[in-house]
């Protein structure tokens, strides 16, 4: 596989929201407002590609009775560094996400690209492919976000859209609605795009 | 070494630990001045915050200049004073100049729907009435339950009253469309019935908690040199 093809598989082909279903519980979480989303995606592609590329660079001198440990941990560094970072730079958005900065530790798709791609890759390859699921992810967010925040506040971005009239929908700002917004776009992008598959 | 031999994993983990770990550490204590100082800051800003239309009145300092952010510290030491008490976790400060008591601010605690909150409460130099609250910390449900930080909804505090003929007001919720008639009512946030009764709650119960350890009696006990 090029370069370019192992990003768009895993960023679309394998989008690992949408056709592996992992990452959901962020998905959930933090998709109410567009910012949060986007800030959250970045996290998650900066800690994966750079997770994806430590581990992969490791991965002949790992043990294999201790790699997931050594994969969780370097995943768990990344994401920490995130975190501080945030703390220190942007302090009103690492209040909005609270907990969830922390919890992309947890988060699968990093466990499951470290285990199906870095540990037996290229570092350069692992690397992009950590892009492309971080991507992939972020797009993902991104797209029920802007559902979320459209309807439940009438804004994008902060920014007002819908005007003073638009009566805001309670369900939306709740997370509830993401579960639902979820479940309708994994059905209809997996009718539309994999159906032949299926 | 050997891969497969039993030492080697265990070396392998270590190593990598520390060398990660060693990372985090360096980076925590590079940004730990600025974290520190990021939550101070928000802190002092809002409490100065629900004293500036105060300050501002009586000719003291503007609003502007109370909360530029280099006057900050300046003036956080200058007009806020840090009272003794018993209560943990709580805090209670004196807001004066140095000719007169502006109020007072308690730093109060209570639960909301998903877990604690905490709240910056100021009273009138009487100790009656409420001049402003602002909730500073909590988890409520993002643009639900969370809007008790807007102004919308904490301004709603200022000016009330706290007792009635020497008993506590007990304030109550009316619907978020409807207008407040009698003194004692606050429009709710629809959708969050639960947290706009935790803050309700949590301003009486700390209240009481904060009249029963009488700021008075450190004051006596001062005096009398205990």
């Amino acid at each position: 596989m090029t370069k370019k093809e192992i990003f768009l598989v895993s960023a679309f082909k394998e989008n690992s929201v949408i056709r592996q279903i992992l990452g959901i519980c962020s998905s959930l979480a933090v998709t109410n407002l567009m910012m949060n989303s986007l800030i959250m995606g970045l996290g998650v592609i900066f800690s994966v590609s750079l997770a994806n590329l430590t581990i992969s660079y490791i991965r002949n001198w790992t043990p294999r009775s201790v790699r997931m440990m050594v994969q969780t941990l370097i995943i768990a560094a990344y994401v920490i560094i995130v975190d501080i970072f945030l703390k220190a730079n942007m302090p009103d958005i690492s209040k909005q996400l609270g907990p969830y900065v922390g919890l992309i530790i947890t988060n699968c798709i990093l466990m499951g690209r470290a285990e199906a791609f870095a540990a037996k890759n290229k570092p350069i390859d692992s690397f992009i492919d950590g892009l492309g699921a971080g991507v992939g992810y972020t797009i993902v967010l991104l797209l029920i976000a802007s559902i979320r925040e459209l309807f439940g506040f009438g804004t994008l971005f902060g920014i007002s859209i819908m005007g003073s009239w638009w009566t805001k929908w309670s369900i939306m700002v709740m997370a509830p609605s993401a579960f639902f917004i979820l479940a309708i776009l994994v059905w209809i992008i997996n009718n539309r795009y994999y159906s032949s598959k299926a | 070494m050997n891969e497969k031999s039993q030492i080697y994993p265990i070396l392998f983990m270590l190593a990598i630990t520390i060398i990660f770990v060693g990372i985090l550490a360096t980076m925590f204590r590079l940004y730990e001045p600025k974290i520190k100082r990021n939550e101070e800051q928000s802190y002092q800003s809002q409490l100065l915050l629900l004293f500036a239309n105060t300050l501002e009145t009586k000719g003291i300092i503007s609003k502007d200049n109370l909360l530029k952010q280099e006057n900050l510290q300046e003036n956080f030491s200058k007009f806020v004073h840090k009272l003794p008490l018993d209560l943990p976790e709580r805090n209670a400060y004196e807001v004066k100049t140095d000719s007169e008591v502006l109020g007072y601010c308690y730093d109060i605690l209570g639960n909301g729907l998903w877990g604690s909150m905490r709240a910056l409460l100021a009273l009138e130099p009487d100790k009656k009435t409420i001049l402003g609250l602002v909730v500073y910390s909590q988890m409520e449900t993002p643009g639900l339950g969370a809007r008790i930080e807007e102004e919308g909804f904490r301004s709603q505090f200022s000016g009330r009253a706290l007792y009635e003929n020497g008993k506590l007001v007990d304030l109550v919720l009316i619907p978020e469309d409807q207008k407040p008639e009698r003194d004692n009512e606050i429009r709710q946030i629809t959708g969050a019935t639960i947290t706009s009764s935790s803050v309700l709650k949590m301003i009486k119960d700390e209240i009481v908690k904060f009249d029963m350890d009488t700021l008075t009696t450190h004051k006596d006990k001062e005096e009398k040199g205990l």
